[in-house]
Order: C-alpha cells, then sequence, then structure tokens
C-alpha cells in the first residue's frame, strides 16, 4: 500500500480513528508518520495525541475549493469563523491573519501582547521588535525627507516605549 | 479606600488557557477533556492542597446547576456536561473550568471589593500550569483563545456591582457610555436593565491585547471607585428625594420576605435588593452580612432544593423559598426604629 500523502514511499505506519462519527484511514510512510507526529509516538504525554489530531487534515486532504479560505491545521473556513465569531485551533490566528488583524485592532485597540508569558516572564519582546522595525523606518524616512511620515512614526514609537514604561 | 459588600458584592478575575496544538473547544473527545482535567488537577496539587475534581452528570443535573448559580461554573461548561469539569477548592473562591470555550479557565472569586486577591490567586494558578502544561502561546498575540476578544493577556477582571441609585435615577446608560470611553463594560447580571434584576450588574475590561496584567486590573479598580462614588451619590439623592415614600416601599419589601406564604424567584431578587438598600440606609441592622449575602445565592431555585434535598415543584419551591428567606431573616435582621 502506498502513502496517502505523498502517494510515493510504501505506507509503514496505519491507523484508523473516529472523527465526528466518521471512520478515517490513515496510511503513511516512515517520512510522512514523522511530519504528522512531529513528537514521536514514544513521548508517553497524551498531548501528542493532539498534536496528531490537529495535523490529521493538513498533509492528507488538499483544500477543495481554494477560493474559500481554510485552515490546513482545522479545516476551519473564513466563513465559518465569521459566522461563529470563535476560532477553530490557534494557527487559524495565521491562517486568517489578514481578514482578522483589522478586526483585533478593532476590538482590543492593539496587535501587540504585552502581557505576561508561559515561562512567566513578562514578555515585550514583541513591542520591541516593533519598535526596532518602526526605527528603521524613521530612518528611511527622514533620509526621503519624508517628515510627515517621520512625526507619525515617531509618535507610534513615543506610544509604544510609554507602554513598556508603565509595566 | 474600602468598599463593602453593599456596593461591590463580588470581585473576580478570569484567565483564559488553552494547550498547545490542541484544536478549541472540547467536542472531539471524552477522553482527551478527562485528561486535561486530571493533569491540571495533578499538577496544582490535586487533594493534597485541598482541591476537588467534579463532573456534572448532565446540563440539568442539581449539582451542577448550584455550582452555576454559585458563579463558580458558566452556563456554557455546564451546557457541556458531561464532557466539562470543574476543579474547586475548599472555600470555593478557585474554579478551573476545563471544556469550556477555551479549554482551561482559572477563575476566583472573592466576596466584597477584592479584585487584587483574585488576581493574584488565578496568576499563581496559572504559573503552576504554565510550567506543567504546553500552551498556546504566540510572542506577537499573547494567549491564543477561541474567541479574538480574549485573546492576549486572556484576562478578564469584573466586579459585581448593586446598583439600585444609578438604576433608578436611569443614570446607567451615561455610566455605561463615559464607561465603554474607558474600554470598560456594564451589562445586567440577570436580564437586562428588568426590575427583577435585581439591579446587579457587571463591570469588566473589554480589552484583553496591548495591555499588561497589571495595567489591566488597575483600569478596572479605578473604574470600579468611579461607579461606586457615582451609586452613592445617586443614592442619597435617591434617599432626600423619596422621603416616606422610598422608606415605605422598603418596609414593605421587607414584610413580604418576612411573611409571604410563596415567593417566586423574580420577586425575592427584586425585595431582597430593596431591603439591601434599605440596611445602607440604616432603615435595619443586618447582623451577619455573610449570611444575608448568601441568601442571594440560597434563594436560587436549584440551591434551594441542594438545602433542603429533594426535587421540588415550583409551587413547593415558591413555599420553601419564603418559609427559608422568612427564617434566615429573622434571625439577622433587626428593625431600627418606626
Ligand atoms: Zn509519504
Ligand atoms: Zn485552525
Amino acid at each position: 500500500m502506498l502513502c496517502d500523502n505523498c502517494k510515493n514511499e510504501k505506507a509503514s505506519f496505519h491507523s484508523a480513528k473516529s472523527i465526528n462519527g466518521i471512520m478515517k484511514e490513515r496510511n503513511l510512510c516512515a517520512s510522512c508518520q514523522a511530519k504528522v507526529f512531529p513528537f514521536g509516538t514514544q513521548m508517553g504525554s497524551f498531548y501528542d495525541i493532539f498534536a496528531d489530531f490537529t495535523n490529521f487534515s493538513s498533509p492528507l486532504e488538499p483544500a477543495i475549493r481554494k477560493e474559500i479560505k481554510k485552515c490546513s491545521n482545522c479545516t476551519r473556513t473564513i466563513l465559518e469563523v465569521e459566522k461563529s465569531g470563535t476560532l477553530g485551533c490557534p494557527n487559524c490566528y495565521e491562517a486568517f491573519s489578514e481578514n482578522l488583524m483589522p478586526m483585533i485592532l478593532r476590538v482590543q485597540n492593539s496587535t501587540i501582547h504585552r502581557g505576561k508569558s508561559p515561562n512567566g516572564q513578562q514578555i515585550n519582546s514583541a513591542a520591541n521588535l516593533e519598535i526596532s522595525r518602526l526605527k528603521k523606518e524613521l530612518i528611511k524616512a527622514v533620509d526621503d525627507e519624508n517628515f510627515d511620515e517621520a512625526s507619525i512614526i515617531k509618535s507610534k514609537i513615543v506610544e509604544l516605549e510609554r507602554g513598556l514604561k508603565t509595566e | 479606600m474600602t468598599v463593602n459588600r453593599d456596593i461591590v458584592v463580588s470581585s473576580r478575575v478570569r484567565l483564559a488557557r488553552n494547550i498547545k496544538n490542541l484544536p478549541f473547544g472540547m467536542k472531539f473527545n471524552k477522553l482527551h477533556s478527562d485528561n486535561i482535567a486530571l493533569d491540571v488537577y495533578r499538577n496544582i496539587g490535586g487533594e493534597r492542597t485541598g482541591f476537588g475534581l467534579y463532573k456534572p452528570s448532565s446540563p440539568e443535573s442539581l449539582d451542577g446547576t448550584v455550582l452555576k448559580e454559585k458563579r463558580l461554573i458558566s452556563e456554557d461548561l455546564l451546557s457541556k456536561a458531561p464532557l466539562a469539569s470543574v476543579i474547586l477548592n475548599e472555600s470555593e473562591t478557585v474554579s478551573i473550568m476545563i471544556g469550556e470555550e477555551d479549554h482551561i479557565r482559572i477563575q476566583s472569586i472573592e466576596p466584597g471589593f477584592n479584585l487584587n486577591k483574585s488576581f493574584i490567586a488565578t496568576d499563581k494558578i496559572d504559573n503552576i500550569i504554565a510550567k506543567n502544561i504546553p500552551l498556546s502561546f504566540s510572542e506577537k498575540l499573547g494567549y491564543l483563545t477561541a474567541c479574538p476578544t480574549n485573546l492576549g493577556t486572556g484576562l478578564r477582571v469584573s466586579a459585581m456591582m448593586f446598583l439600585p441609585g444609578l438604576s433608578i435615577y436611569n443614570s446607567l446608560e451615561e455610566c455605561v457610555q463615559a464607561m465603554s470611553r474607558l474600554n470598560m463594560a456594564i451589562r445586567g447580571v440577570y436580564g437586562e436593565g428588568s426590575d427583577s434584576s435585581g439591579y446587579l450588574y457587571q463591570l469588566s475590561n473589554q480589552r484583553t491585547l496591548g495591555l499588561s496584567e497589571e495595567a489591566i486590573l488597575e483600569a478596572v479598580i479605578s473604574s470600579v471607585l468611579k461607579i461606586v462614588e457615582a451609586e452613592k451619590q445617586a443614592r442619597e439623592v435617591l434617599l432626600n428625594e423619596g422621603g416616606a415614600t422610598l422608606k415605605d416601599k422598603i418596609r414593605r419589601a421587607l414584610g413580604t420576605l418576612l411573611y409571604a406564604h410563596k415567593i417566586e424567584s423574580a420577586e425575592f431578587n427584586t425585595t431582597m435588593a430593596l431591603v439591601k438598600l434599605g440596611a445602607y440606609y440604616g432603615f435595619f441592622d443586618i447582623l451577619d452580612s455573610n449570611k444575608f449575602e448568601k441568601l442571594f445565592i440560597e434563594a436560587q431555585p436549584a440551591s434551594l432544593q441542594s438545602i433542603c434535598k429533594k426535587k421540588l415543584s415550583q409551587q413547593d419551591r415558591d413555599i420553601f423559598r419564603a418559609k427559608y428567606v422568612s427564617d434566615v431573616l429573622n434571625s439577622i435582621i433587626q428593625i431600627n426604629g418606626v
């Protein structure tokens, strides 16, 4: 039997599981299996079952309708996201970034996290990254003698830096 | 500044967290949600630290509904029974919901105005969880949540406020608008603005992204204090203008609670609210304010049935409520003057 994914190599990994009541069968070669199980199966944690689950559809099901944007990780479409207001999985944030960012900016008035992180530290790296990006833009704007734009960029930097200090 | 429970009833802080790589929601597999619940339970120390793990058997289960009435679990979590679980501490101030819209929701409720204490409690548990369980996090967007309105910190800080003064003077609309300019939301706890709401409102932050946890906490605290000031003024005006009519209305409400033979939930909410206002004005003394505040929850349908330890028809429930409320109030209320 050939691998479902690359349709090239001989399948060495076989599994079947029921998702929403529908049995899905998989036959993968060693290298495709490694892609689907990024942590391997010997980790002994149940969390890698999730990795398996979330990646289940990505290498195996090519987007059926190209015109509707779809998350490769959970198969949710942009239409479903817009209708329900909720996302299917963490990867949806990247998959639908173009559609979500303006909405996030409107609701949250920001697109940059300034709080704690799982390693226990307050991270400002996103804000710092943005500041260094803006500083480069500022230099360019000044070089181009584009002073209106420069002053806009400068006020953005000041605001971001103020945000860092108040923490 | 001290604010007691006659304006800020309770303080609540909630953190939304999701497990790395796992799709949001918990539809797909009971085993997974149980595993997450067990894993969180084990990591925070399980029984050793005084926590218990509970699973409502169905959305209609009495135990589950009692937890909902106590606000220890959400409507959403209960609707997902028996897939969802909740981890509770002994004093019922901390609840960790597993299987809500987000996989893990850490919540702490403290009586009165004590948002700092609630925040510290949730933060501590979050640190333990983050150390042991892989969480969905992006450097740019922070904690990734099922709904973008919780994105970033995943932090919702809220105060339950008792606002009869502002409600009666129709000044709430102004407050809502002023607060929304500060990115704060005010919502009715039971049905929007209706009389049976018991004048209870929830004030909470709208933004969760782009601000640090401390900044969000401080912003909510200062907003609560503004509303407290406005409510105090409204209550003064209400007392001066209401005069004998107001006093009569409040004493009749107490009369109903003390002497009615049966009383429905909605009438209980309205009359209790007036009695609480009367106590604020000193028309009567409440000798045990904890017992008094607890009564608001105990008189809810499921909690009542859990107290009397059997399922009751609507009518029997209303009769039992009247008796129970009257007994409690009789033991803790002292009427001043005439
Ligand atoms: Zn292959
Ligand atoms: Zn997705």
